[in-house]
């Protein structure tokens, strides 16, 4: 596989069963909880709370290793220009550049944030069907239908990304090889270096949208109004306990920010 | 060139897992050999194919050119023998991708390092080699193209590079009928020029039998058969058994033979058949 962030890896663990919704909700909260963080310490143990997730969902370090990996550089970039470029009281001077308290502490605090919610989406990723997350999503937007906002629509949108990800990962890599075959070697930045796989492949995405408009429209699609599921989803006792955590540690962080926080 | 594999063995990592896909390949690849790879679906054909044309590297056993062991493409310093080895995809019109057809062909050439006049005489020559002009064709977009066309631009994109060792994978698979017999011609023009050698995968019996100098079947990752078209088709239980049909005509002589006529059963070709039912018949 050329790229494995957002992959999904079936597993029966508790975390795996709770109800997409919760997990929907539970990674907003979590969010709340990491934006609402006012020191770089409180962002990092506000986001060390996945752990137990990760544990109880028996996700493997080698695992998440490779879904952050790819982030490494951005995550250190950011934080390298937050430690350098935020004035406040010196603790050190390197030639030109002086590191500040304010800039160690702004610096961890934008590295917890960026860094524990894409590992949390990645977990979320992992642990939950792609099907089940669609589900999910278009069950939580369903309020906002009043509202004029397409929740079904948007479902399907999301469950067809999701859905044919993996496929054009598959045809990028297929792709890939046929220009390698033909010695390109897809080395250097410009873009020009890209065209041979990124035109074939949005060729090829858009004859499959096509198609896949066709079949649906042969078996009767019409829209989002009146569908009934297959899966009908409930909340079970495991879903109010982990949305009681996640909602306890978004408070918590909340109050921690009115209280001590600038 | 002669592309050889000793005892190969591939497997894919899925999620952790080792997903065996071909076990102990043995195989060799000579100047003027022919060889047809073929199997039903899932029986490691491509991978087998991507393997010879350094696109994969075996997870055991090891892969030679002209009895050099060799990495895979792009590892190591080891591009420039497997730029002997041209490599056609299944359904390479998809790879397309420049805006004229000229530009696309020159796209493999031009990573060699060609360029200036030689480079536009290779396009040409590719282009012809695959029945297209150059004049009309050339400048046109690719996506313009038939289906068949584009196949066929494609195969010259492959062919500018002048392999020694020309690999298809399913090269006419989803032609029409006119289309399959422009490819195949390009094949066998390819095949007749010295030096050159040919690996085609198909599961189309009729097309093995009618190029092929020599088949190997593959079933669940292993080699079940090997030999001439002649020997293999001979073995037509065999065949039903690896989820394979013989090819038409060998299926009419074992019927034939079935009825207690005493025809041959090794006919590959519209020819030999009739000269073996006429011998029959005692016209």
């Amino acid at each position: 596989m050329l790229i494995e962030l957002g992959q999904y890896i079936p597993g029966t663990s508790s975390i795996h069963h709770l109800d997409p919704r919760s997990k929907l909700l539970g990674l907003l909260l979590y969010g709340i909880a990491l934006l609402a963080a006012p020191t770089g310490m409180a962002a990092s143990l506000t986001g060390a709370t996945i752990l137990p997730v990760i544990i109880l969902a028996g996700l493997a370090p080698a695992f998440i290793w490779r879904q952050l990996r790819p982030l490494i550089v951005f995550l250190l970039i950011i934080f390298i220009f937050q430690v350098a470029f935020t004035p406040g009281e010196v603790m050190a001077a390197v030639g030109p550049v002086r590191i500040t308290r304010e800039g160690l502490n702004y610096g961890l605090l934008a590295l917890a944030r960026v860094f524990f919610l894409v590992l949390a989406a990645a977990v979320l990723m992992a642990t939950t069907d792609p099907l089940a997350l669609a589900d999910g999503l278009e069950r939580l937007l369903r309020p906002g239908q009043r509202l004029g906002l397409p929740a079904g629509e948007l479902a399907l949108m999301l469950t067809l990304a999701l859905r044919f990800v993996p496929t054009l990962l598959e045809e990028a890599e297929r792709i890939m090889r046929a220009q390698v075959a033909r010695g390109a070697t897809f080395q250097g930045n410009q873009i020009k270096n890209l065209m041979p796989l990124v035109i074939p492949l949005f060729v090829s995405a858009f004859r499959r949208a096509e198609g896949l408009a066709e079949a649906m429209e042969a078996r009767a699609y019409r829209g989002g109004q009146g569908r009934t599921r297959m899966r009908e989803l409930h909340f079970r006792a495991a879903d109010y306990i982990f949305l009681l955590l996640a909602g306890l540690l978004a408070a918590g962080s909340a109050y921690y920010r009115l209280r001590f926080g600038s | 060139m002669e592309i050889g594999l000793q005892e190969v063995s591939f497997a894919y990592q899925v999620a952790g897992r080792q997903l065996p896909v071909l076990e102990n390949i043995n195989l060799k690849v000579s100047p003027g050999d022919f060889l047809a790879i073929t199997g039903a679906g899932g029986s490691g054909k491509s991978t087998l194919a991507m393997l010879m044309a350094g696109l994969l590297e075996p997870t055991a056993g090891r892969v030679t050119l002209d009895g050099q062991p060799a990495r895979g493409r792009g590892k190591g310093k080891g591009l420039a023998p497997w730029q002997r080895v041209g490599m056609v995809f299944q359904q390479p019109e998809q790879q397309l991708f420049a805006e004229t057809v000229a530009e696309d062909v020159a796209f493999g050439p031009r990573n060699l390092g060609l360029g200036g006049a030689r480079l536009e005489a290779r396009v040409k020559a590719a282009l012809r080699a695959v029945g297209l002009d150059p004049q009309t064709v050339g400048g046109r977009s690719p996506f313009t193209l038939s289906g068949g066309q584009q196949r066929r631009v494609a195969i010259a994109g492959i062919l500018a590079m002048e392999p020694e060792v020309l690999i298809l994978d399913e090269p006419t698979a989803g032609l029409d009928p006119a289309g399959r017999e422009q490819v195949v011609n390009v094949i066998r023009a390819f095949y007749r020029r010295p030096g050159k050698a040919v690996v085609l995968i198909s599961h189309n019996m009729a097309e093995v039998a009618e190029l092929a100098r020599e088949v190997i079947v593959l079933h669940r990752g292993r080699v079940a058969l090997q030999g001439t078209p002649r020997d293999i088709f001979r073995q037509g239980e065999a065949l039903r058994s690896y989820g394979l049909i013989p090819p038409p005509l060998t299926s009419l002589m074992q019927v034939l033979r079935r009825q207690g006529a005493p025809v041959p059963l090794d006919v590959l070709t519209l020819a030999e058949a009739r000269d073996a039912i006429l011998a029959w018949l005692g016209v």
